[in-house]
């Protein structure tokens, strides 16, 4: 299966509401599951960290960004349940590496290569995590925050948009 | 200055890779031109080669610090050099020339060189390394391809030494202008280059195709197409494919 292929069939998996997709054909077999209510909740309610996000955009994204939170936290008391409650305020602590730009998110600077960043390792400000490509243009990304990496939230070589969220972060 | 230095090498895996390798050990000057006559692996987008012909065509890389650009203007670099490369294949050639958004040069409605841009940081210092493919005098092209070559445009082989000279200098004209801050010619000449930009051409969305002009491009990138129907839409570059 071609890499645009890949990128299709997640586009198309991600837009027709299914969880899970799998496809299995000669020498080949892919799992394509996409994110569940319950994990964007946990990740919306985390801390907020942006990288090369050029400062003047900031006001204008924030009234936009607060409202699904504002409305998140009213409907969360009712309808969590006290363990979940514990998982986002452990959750709570970490801060959300987004993407500052539309494009493809690599996690590794070649095909062959190895990744930039695995769970577990530690991160600082200023080392390169990841690459967006757009327009033909591949953009390193740095990390503006120090920490350990809890979670990488983007799979690799998939389309990304504009805020987001690429990796958990543990500033601790 | 682009290209105060030129070092050429015979065979080199990548040139965009070993001027990232020198910025990284601190030996290369902005500016600085490695020239490969064969690339071993010569890049396209992520993992589609680039194909040329060993001598025959002209592949090389440079860098320029880019901080001064902000990550959603970056395709002003892209912009500058489409039309560095389209103004010296005007110069050069008498059949039709034309950018094809995103960045691609056609020449008689095929494609004839490949542009390739990344940021890499180091040491906190940001560079846009600059991977340039420009098809000089290979004749042949596999069947398929929509692919030509300035010889083959010229109907004769032309001095690839020649060919850099004048591209050297046309690079500077269009990426002075950017490093200065100043956008506006470049944008301008972009759109006045562009396929598109003054006729009806046909566009492919997934299944469906339909015809439309490009109103805009922006320095990040994406094309604002108004179709046919009046409707306008906003594209970035694995959504829609120009047909041509």
């Amino acid at each position: 299966m071609k890499l645009t292929e890949i990128q299709d069939l997640i586009k198309f998996v991600a837009r027709s509401g299914v969880t899970e997709v799998e496809i299995e054909q000669a020498n080949f077999k892919i799992t394509i599951k996409s994110e569940s209510d319950k994990k964007k909740k946990g990740s919306q309610q985390q801390q907020e960290a942006y990288l090369q996000q050029p400062m003047q955009m900031m006001p204008q994204m924030m009234p936009q960004q607060m409202q699904p939170v504002q409305q998140m936290q009213q409907q969360a008391p009712s309808a969590a349940e006290p363990t979940k409650d514990q998982k986002a305020e452990d959750e709570s602590k970490y801060i959300t590496v987004k993407s500052p730009m539309i494009g493809t998110f690599y996690r590794s600077p070649g095909p062959d290569k190895d990744p930039f960043l695995s769970v577990g390792d530690d991160i600082k400000e200023g080392k390169v995590i990841c690459i967006i490509e757009a327009m033909k243009l591949f953009n390193e990304i740095e990390a503006e925050i120090s920490g350990k990496i809890v979670k990488v939230l983007a799979e690799d070589a998939s389309p990304v948009e504009y805020d987001q969220p690429l990796f958990l972060v543990d500033p601790s | 200055m682009i290209g105060n230095k030129i070092t050429q090498f015979n065979s080199l895996d990548s040139t965009s890779n070993y001027v990232a390798k020198q910025l990284i050990s601190g030996d290369y000057e902005e500016g600085d031109v490695i020239l490969a006559h064969f690339q071993t692996e010569g890049r396209g987008q992520r993992g589609s080669f680039w194909q040329s012909v060993s001598g025959q065509n002209l592949t090389f890389s440079f860098a320029l610090r880019s901080d001064f650009l902000n990550i959603h203007e970056h395709f002003i670099f892209s912009k500058a050099v489409s039309v560095a490369i389209y103004d010296l294949l005007c110069k050069r050639l008498k059949t039709d020339v034309s950018i094809k958004w995103p960045n691609d040069i056609l020449v008689s409605d095929q494609k004839i060189c490949g542009i390739l841009l990344e940021t890499k940081i180091i040491d906190s210092q940001k560079y846009t390394i600059f991977g340039l493919g420009l098809n000089v005098n290979q004749g042949e092209f596999p069947i398929g391809l929509k692919a030509t070559s300035i010889a083959l445009q010229l109907r004769e082989s032309i001095s690839v030494n020649e060919i850099l000279t004048d591209l050297i200098r046309e690079l500077n004209a269009c990426l002075k202008p950017i490093t200065d801050g100043y956008y506006d010619d470049i944008e301008w000449r972009y759109m006045n280059a562009l396929y598109g930009a003054h006729e009806w051409i046909n566009f492919t969305e997934e299944n469906r195709s339909f015809y439309g002009k490009i109103r805009e491009v922006d320095n990040a990138g994406v094309m604002l197409v108004k179709s046919k129907q009046g409707n306008a839409l906003n594209y970035r570059t694995k959504e829609v494919t120009i047909n041509y």
